[in-house]
């Protein structure tokens, strides 16, 4: 049973990848479409409305004195800006309040119940008077607006404090990509307007040596963001979905072309062709992945990127493939069981597969948006892009996916029993 | 021979206990196929072959009854009938964007075949339906008749002892018809058992060694098409057309020995006869003497759609 099983599997991936429409929309169609809209954030010109995203201040600064005796509170400048006299362009944007314990306000972040933690150390003051200042932002990556509106406004203040400094050394990087390519610049603009006037009259006249900002993601990592990291993902995914509920449908083209009953004639279990049908459709899924994952970082090095676009914990990737894949067959078996005929499988998966991907913030991250924020749960799409991001963007140790591995495996499973028990019920031939 | 296919009380009902029947409503039906013979199953459109066909064939559950297959219960072992058998199915059953070879290979394997055996299967299988030269081409681009013939083939792949036929012909042109009844007449000289369904008389009584004529769900008579004539009663129709009917002419055609009954109206004599040949030339002879001009003669024998208009009322194409 084992080799028909494994015949009929291949009968549907090689009718798959000899079909060229399919072909079309499996590996094309993402390419082109994670590949224009990196470049159409590079040039960047969107706007989102977002809630607030709330920043923890530690002060830990013990303050220091200038040579002619003068005490300075560095630190202070930083809280006095951030959360006891912010202006009111900075209030509107970001809710930043104190705190003192480091380890508590860390988890909040880890928790997601803050975006990110502003560390200031003891001798930050007597540091930034010898030229070795340092902060850390401590941010979850997986919040990726909240966080990035943060890092920059911390790295608008902290550059208003380095007179004269550029903010090449600001380690945030590209983490600004959304806010200054597209999604708030005229905000940031207000901010650093904001920040530095607030800041001039403090240190005028006063030589401030550099501060370094050090931007620290919860996994420890210093965080490099490229567009096409979220998008290829989120892209291949979507249309992996589309081609596992198209693999799936194909069940009931076979039972409306009459070759399932001919195959119910052979001696062939009716669980045997199950099992090989969907074999071959997550087969199919999970070399369409596959080829992604191959080709997208050729594409990231031909826009300019980095080519490590899905990161380098294979192991985890391959993971995080399985799964997705398992839950988007399990998805597509689920629409064709409550389909009778192809075209109606057709209309129930455009629709239900689109509104899981707005879900799952394929083409908008959704974090910190009102309401989706909450229901993105429910989406594979979700759980899939984030996976692959954490991978990506901070070298996540396999353990930091496992939850998301997990979730999906067990979308897959629930979406499997209740597609099966359906389909048994009538699939008659 | 012996008997390779008993169906006992066969019934099918969709839907039970309420629902209608499309099998046996009036009672199980009940006939026996011989091993080596053709067996037609002729009836209207609607009449209940397929269903007939798709329990044999263990796609459809009896309601009722028991059907035997090489001594195998297509309902205690069904995959035991199903390696004795071959399928045929009346609309076509392939994977159209996969080549002949490619469709004959995977149903082949669904049977079981692999390796060398496969490839050589397939190599006799393609050489018997006529399409070697066109094996690598995809079934898209077939005639709808060279679709049919890979239909067939892919019920030949096994070797089966039996091949179940619904209706090949139907929707196909002259030629395509005559090449796959060729084809079924050499299956049968190889060895091979066939169920044959058709609601086209001549098809059947081409066939067919024995003939069941079901109609409304049930076997309204089973038998060789001899036997279905003779229960119907072996009368001839001699049909004369002539210019016109003089006075007397019909009483002395009914003088001829073995003609029963003579009618005539419209330029057209029609002489029941027990033997039509055979009083033919009398009736000539008759006709010359009174002077009337002949413009045509017809013998019309006692044929299958004869036999269904007398046993169900109408006519087979009804």
């Amino acid at each position: 049973m084992l080799r028909k099983i494994l015949v009929i599997a291949w009968n549907g991936i090689y009718r798959t990848y000899t079909d060229r429409t399919a072909v079309m929309l499996m590996f094309l169609v993402p390419i082109a479409l994670s590949t224009i809209i990196g470049l159409a954030f590079g040039s960047g010109s969107s706007d989102i409305e977002l809630e607030s995203p709330r920043l923890l201040v530690i002060n830990q600064d013990e303050g220091a004195a200038l040579p002619d005796g003068t005490p300075v509170q560095q630190g202070q400048q930083y809280v006095d800006i951030l959360v006891s006299h912010p202006p009111q362009e900075l209030a509107d944007l970001i809710a930043a309040e104190s705190s003192t314990d480091i380890e508590a306000a860390r988890q909040q972040v880890e928790d997601g119940d803050a975006r990110a933690v502003l560390i200031i150390p003891p001798d930050f003051s007597s540091k930034v008077l010898t030229g070795e200042g340092q902060i850390e932002l401590y941010y979850n990556p997986a919040a990726e607006i909240g966080a990035t509106i943060l890092i920059s406004v911390v790295e608008q203040i902290t550059a208003s404090l380095n007179i004269g400094q550029a903010a090449q050394d600001v380690l945030v990087g590209e983490n600004g990509y959304f806010i200054e390519q597209g999604l708030a610049n005229d905000k940031v603009e207000v901010i650093g307007e904001a920040a530095s006037a607030a800041l001039t009259p403090i240190f005028s006249g006063q030589q401030v040596s550099q501060v370094r900002l050090n931007s620290v993601n919860v996994k420890g990592d210093v965080q490099e963001f490229d567009s096409l990291r979220y998008f290829a993902p989120s892209m291949a995914i979507l249309f992996m979905t589309f081609a596992m509920a198209g693999g799936t449908r194909s069940i009931l083209e076979e039972r409306r072309n009459g070759t399932l009953a001919r195959l119910m004639t052979t001696p062939t279990p009716r669980w045997v062709y199950m099992l090989g049908r969907l074999l071959g459709t997550y087969g199919a899924g999970v070399l369409q992945m596959a080829i992604l994952l191959l080709i997208t970082p050729l594409i990231a090095v031909m826009l300019g990127r980095e080519a490590s676009v899905w990161g380098n914990n294979y192991i985890g990737i391959a993971l995080i493939t399985l799964a997705v894949v398992s839950a988007a067959t399990g998805l597509g078996l689920l629409l064709s069981a409550f389909s009778k005929t192809p075209e109606q499988a057709d209309n129930l998966s455009s629709a239900v597969l689109i509104v899981l991907a707005i879900l799952g913030g394929t083409f908008v991250p959704v974090d910190g948006v009102p309401v989706l924020d909450m229901i993105k749960n429910a989406s594979l799409n979700y759980w899939g892009v984030q996976g692959y991001n954490d991978l990506a963007n901070n070298n996540a140790p396999l353990g930091d996916v496992l939850p998301n591995i997990g979730i999906l495996f067990l979308m897959a499973a629930v979406f499997f029993m209740i597609a099966l028990w359906n389909f048994n019920k009538r699939l008659d031939i | 021979m012996s008997t390779f296919v008993q169906i006992r009380d066969l019934q099918k009902q969709y839907n039970p206990p309420t629902g209608a029947y499309a099998v046996g409503e009036k009672g199980g039906i009940s006939f026996e196929i011989q091993e080596g013979e053709i067996f037609s199953l002729l009836g209207p459109n609607g009449a209940g072959k397929t269903t007939t066909i798709s329990m044999m064939s263990t796609l459809l559950t009896p309601t009722s009854g028991e059907i035997i297959i090489g001594g195998h219960s297509v309902t205690k072992a069904p995959l035991r009938v199903k390696e004795l058998i071959g399928v045929v199915p009346q609309d076509l059953a392939l994977y159209p964007t996969l080549s002949a070879r490619q469709n004959l290979e995977f149903f082949g394997q669904m049977y079981g075949l692999s390796g060398r055996d496969l490839k050589k299967r397939a190599d006799e299988v393609l050489a018997f339906i006529g399409l070697t030269d066109r094996a690598s081409d995809k079934i898209d681009t077939y005639s709808g008749g060279m679709k049919r013939r890979v239909n067939i083939g892919v019920g030949l792949m096994h070797r089966p002892k039996m091949v179940f036929l619904d209706e090949p012909t139907v929707a196909i042109d002259p030629q395509s018809r005559r090449n796959i009844l060729d084809t079924v007449k050499q299956l049968n000289r190889e060895g091979m058992t066939v169920l044959y369904t058709t609601h086209y008389m001549e098809e059947a009584e081409e066939l067919s060694h024995r003939v069941g004529i079901i109609d409304h769900g049930q076997i309204i008579a089973v038998g060789t098409i001899g036997e279905l004539i003779q229960k119907v009663g072996e009368k001839d129709t001699l049909i004369f057309k002539v210019p016109e009917i003089p006075a007397g002419l019909t009483d002395k055609l009914k003088t001829i020995e073995g003609v029963l009954e003579v009618t005539g109206q419209d330029g057209e004599l029609n002489v029941v006869a027990r033997r039509g040949r055979k009083a033919l030339p009398e009736a000539i002879r008759i006709l010359s003497e009174c002077g009337v001009a002949l413009n045509s003669v017809e013998v019309r024998e006692p044929n299958l759609e004869a036999v269904f208009l007398q046993l169900t009322g109408r006519a087979l194409r009804d």
